[in-house]
């Protein structure tokens, strides 16, 4: 299964994306998404649920099911926009409580071994050099912490010319990560 | 000098993010210190005189998924709109945010973050400081400042008091405890089953997939 997660509207997705599969799972903002609340109930009383009830509280189902997470996000302040940030936030379910050390650092354990690999399609017309950077070094700690397997990260001036792009890069042999990143 | 303190933890009640604010605004007892709660993405827009008439605008908040919490972004894209809109005596920008795990470096992007941001408001920034082990940290300042492990937090509390008393601009801090990386993370994976007990659950329905 594939999860894309965009902060477009419905409509404006379904005009651009035209080629998805009737497995592909479709997490759009419909307007009523809360806040993670840091409550930590989606470790402790509902594990792999989130509590609060607004629709969204199946995203780290969703985590640990997917293959490819494809997210297109506008790139605010070298990170996702609040939308797609406050999806990641309530996809806290998807990792285990229990802390364990891995190359000096501690992280999460994952609740699944789907280990997705992770698109990243960022847009806006003023990503300056330092946002670029910053986006790369946050898409690559989100790797190492929900334990996907790979990231791609792509920038755009548009999320209206991202849908031919999308499925170029899915088709194209990739030369290394680094090079990824670059283009 | 008007020094203005976010406290931008979603959570209500007592949390790690408000106890170090605290901290810092008791070190700094000889100047005039205005509160800003933004626990969701609305914020008291009445408070905004606080926001645009400090000196020095003190950002906390918890680190969340490897960067800024949802609701705090929100605000601070209003927030970039209302800087940028100012062209003189604006706030230099200081950030406080902590984490759960041990090492206070998880929060190395954050700080970029929030420098990105204030180049997009036209604001000067200040300080980053890192904290990792946040809950243990807040739930052991209860207790003496000079003793271990706090002794080490309030040093670096009171490097960023002495740097925001001036205005300067110094170098991100960051902190983890001293005290036994296993040790914290036996006792981690411990307060969790311990608090899954509390709500019915046994120690393997932590691990179930949903």
């Amino acid at each position: 299964m594939r999860l894309f997660v965009h902060d477009g509207t419905d409509e404006e997705f379904k005009e651009q994306f035209k080629k998805i599969k009737s497995d592909d799972i479709v997490l759009s903002n419909n307007g009523k998404i809360k806040p993670c609340v840091g409550c930590f109930d989606c470790w402790v009383k509902t594990p792999g649920i989130c509590v609060i009830q607004d629709g969204y509280n199946h995203i780290a189902k969703l985590f640990t099911q997917a293959k490819e997470i494809i997210v297109i996000s506008r790139c605010v302040y070298g990170g996702y926009s609040p939308f797609i940030k406050n999806v990641f936030d309530r996809s806290l379910g998807s990792l285990l409580p229990t802390f364990e050390e891995k190359d000096g650092e501690m992280r999460h354990l994952p609740r699944a071994h789907n280990s997705p690999r992770l698109f990243v399609y960022f847009y806006g017309k003023e990503i300056t050099e330092n946002e670029r950077d910053t986006a790369m070094k946050l898409i690559s700690k989100n790797k190492q912490n929900f334990h996907f397997s790979s990231e791609f990260i792509y920038f755009y001036e548009k999320y209206t010319i991202l849908e031919n792009i999308v499925y170029e890069n899915r088709n194209r042999t990739c030369k290394s990560k680094a090079w990824e990143k670059q283009h | 000098m008007k020094i203005g303190i976010v406290h931008a933890s979603p959570k209500h009640g007592k949390n790690s993010t408000e106890s170090f604010a605290h901290v810092l605004a008791n070190m700094l007892p000889e100047h005039e210190i205005s509160h800003l709660r933004v626990k969701d993405a609305r914020w008291n827009q009445k408070e905004e005189s606080h926001l645009v008439e400090c000196d020095a605008l003190v950002l906390c908040f918890p680190l969340y998924i490897d960067a800024v919490p949802s609701h705090f972004l929100f605000v601070l894209q209003e927030w970039e709109i209302i800087f940028k809109e100012m062209h003189e005596n604006k706030p230099k920008i200081y950030v406080i945010v902590n984490c759960g795990f041990f090492e206070g470096e998880h929060t190395r992007v954050v700080f970029e973050i929030l420098k990105n941001w204030c180049h997009k408001a036209k604001l000067e920034w200040g300080m980053g400081l890192g904290i990792g082990a946040g809950p243990m940290f807040a739930q052991a300042h209860a207790g003496d400042l000079n003793q271990r492990p706090n002794a080490v937090l309030a040093e670096k509390i009171r490097t960023m008091a002495d740097v925001i008393d001036q205005l300067e601009t110094a170098d991100t801090i960051y902190i983890s405890p001293n005290f036994p990386k296993f040790f914290y993370i036996h006792m981690g994976n411990l307060g969790w089953v311990l608090q899954a007990k509390k709500n019915g659950l046994r120690k393997k329905d932590l691990h179930v997939k949903p």
